[in-house]
């Protein structure tokens, strides 16, 4: 066919199917060429349609609809599948390994989010038990020393500078010093207050520097100090900031072992 | 027409809401398509094939890639009874005639433009009236040609090796049937 079908009864017959072969090939041939005439195929499909009227009305079995209502249950995800396969199935996949390279990524960060917790939280747990371990050889540090044979209880007795200041030290050459304080001042601005071994012989050394709390109280357990060292007096002094190697400052508590 | 445009466009609001839920695979929307067209559907097929059961195969399968291919269909372009009617005639045809269905079925490339409205019951058995009485209208001769091409899928030639007339009377009797059933009902 060159030109556009002649009379409006062509698509009819094409819609009915009517035309033979050769006809309805070359009919087809201009269809696709000619949306005009594409449109006038749509309608007249449309009114053949209507011929299936012509047919007598009829029931099916209510069987078929529950055969079919069984059949797109059993089928449902795979047909959902198939559909979308079929139909875009390049796009299907590009999701896919889309979705998956997003899930993977998500729980490469996830996972990394928690091992990174899991690792503070490890951190936290081993500073915990290192601080309890800490505490722990502490006590048993303190029983030692209130145990020790070597050791010596000796109340320090407070100066002009703290006159209602009070302090106790537990000691023993082998298992260390305990000091605690009340009612002290606090130390002036830009000063700190330093705990003194005395020894039997040579320099005082020092045992911490301390500030008081609010209440005026203050513990110092079992600090770093050379062993074996007997000891002859306990002092407090008022010092710079930080500390100092020997004592410079004036003597705010003072005790001699007896 | 009897039945009026705005209800027919209310109808077609009705098909397009629960074929937007078949899409979204709610099966109570389905089952209600299925009620609504169904006895066109399977009329056709039984009509073609003279066998209830294979109708009801057919009937099934239609449905069946309907519920499959929803997403495929575009209220937009074309009627569901048309796209419905014209799948079951190409079914029961190439059943009748022993040949595979082919994938002109596709519901986007199958666009059916229904000249009238068949989204009611009401509106199908007036339809159904006159299509049977302008059917019934015509002289014998046409009508079994119009019947041989549309009930039995068969072409000119065809026809006339079935009829034993000549090709041009055949050509010239469905001519005259369809002008007349235009006429008829205001196509």
């Amino acid at each position: 066919m060159n030109g556009h079908p002649t009379r409006p009864e062509d698509f009819d017959l094409h819609a009915l199917g009517a035309l033979d072969a050769e006809e309805a090939q070359a009919f087809d041939t201009h269809l696709a060429a000619c949306p005009e005439c594409a449109r006038k195929a749509v309608e007249a499909r449309g009114r053949m349609a209507l011929l299936s009227l012509a047919a007598p009305l009829q029931s099916p079995s209510p069987a078929v609809k529950q055969r079919l209502m069984r059949q797109i249950r059993e089928d449902a995800p795979a047909s959902r599948l198939s559909q979308e396969a079929s139909s875009a199935s390049g796009r299907w996949w590009a999701f896919g390994w889309a979705t998956a390279a997003a899930a993977l990524a998500a729980i490469t960060i996830f996972l990394w989010i928690g091992n990174n917790r899991m690792r503070m939280e490890l951190e936290a747990l081993r500073e915990a038990t290192r601080q309890e371990q800490i505490e722990i050889e502490r006590s048993r540090a303190l029983v030692a020393l209130l145990s020790a044979p070597d050791r010596v209880d000796v109340s320090l007795a407070p100066s002009a500078e703290a006159p209602g200041a009070q302090a106790r030290v537990l000691y023993s050459a082998s298992e260390g010093l305990v000091f605690s304080a009340e009612n002290l001042p606090a130390a002036p601005e830009g000063k700190t207050y330093q705990l003194w071994l005395v020894p039997t012989s040579g320099n005082p050394i020092s045992a911490g520097v301390f500030h008081p709390n609010a209440a005026g109280k203050v513990s110092i357990l079992l600090p770093p100090l050379p062993p074996g060292v007997a000891a002859k007096a306990f002092a407090v002094t008022v010092e710079p900031a930080g500390g100092v190697p020997q004592p410079t400052g004036p003597k705010v508590l003072i005790g001699g072992v007896s | 027409m009897a039945v009026s445009e705005p209800m027919r466009a209310e109808q077609q609001a009705l098909d397009r809401e629960l074929m937007r839920r078949v899409v979204a695979r709610d099966e109570a929307a389905f089952g209600q398509l299925y009620d609504r067209y169904s006895s066109l559907v399977y009329s056709v097929a039984a009509r073609i094939v003279r066998d209830t059961g294979a109708a009801e195969e057919i009937l099934q399968d239609i449905f069946h890639q309907l519920w499959q291919k929803a997403s495929q269909f575009d209220p937009a372009r074309g009627s569901l009874p048309g796209w419905l009617l014209v799948a079951a005639r190409n079914r029961a045809i190439s059943r009748l005639r022993r040949r595979n269905p082919g994938d002109g079925e596709e519901l986007k490339e199958n666009t059916v433009a229904l000249p009238s409205q068949l989204e009611s019951a009401v509106a199908q058995k007036q339809m159904l009236g006159q299509v049977r009485g302008a059917m019934d209208s015509l002289p014998a001769p046409q009508r079994e040609a119009l019947e041989l091409a549309y009930f039995e899928g068969l072409t000119h030639s065809e026809i006339a090796a079935r009829t034993g007339e000549p090709l041009g009377t055949v050509k010239t009797r469905l001519r005259t049937a369809l002008e007349t059933l235009k006429q008829a009902l205001h196509l």
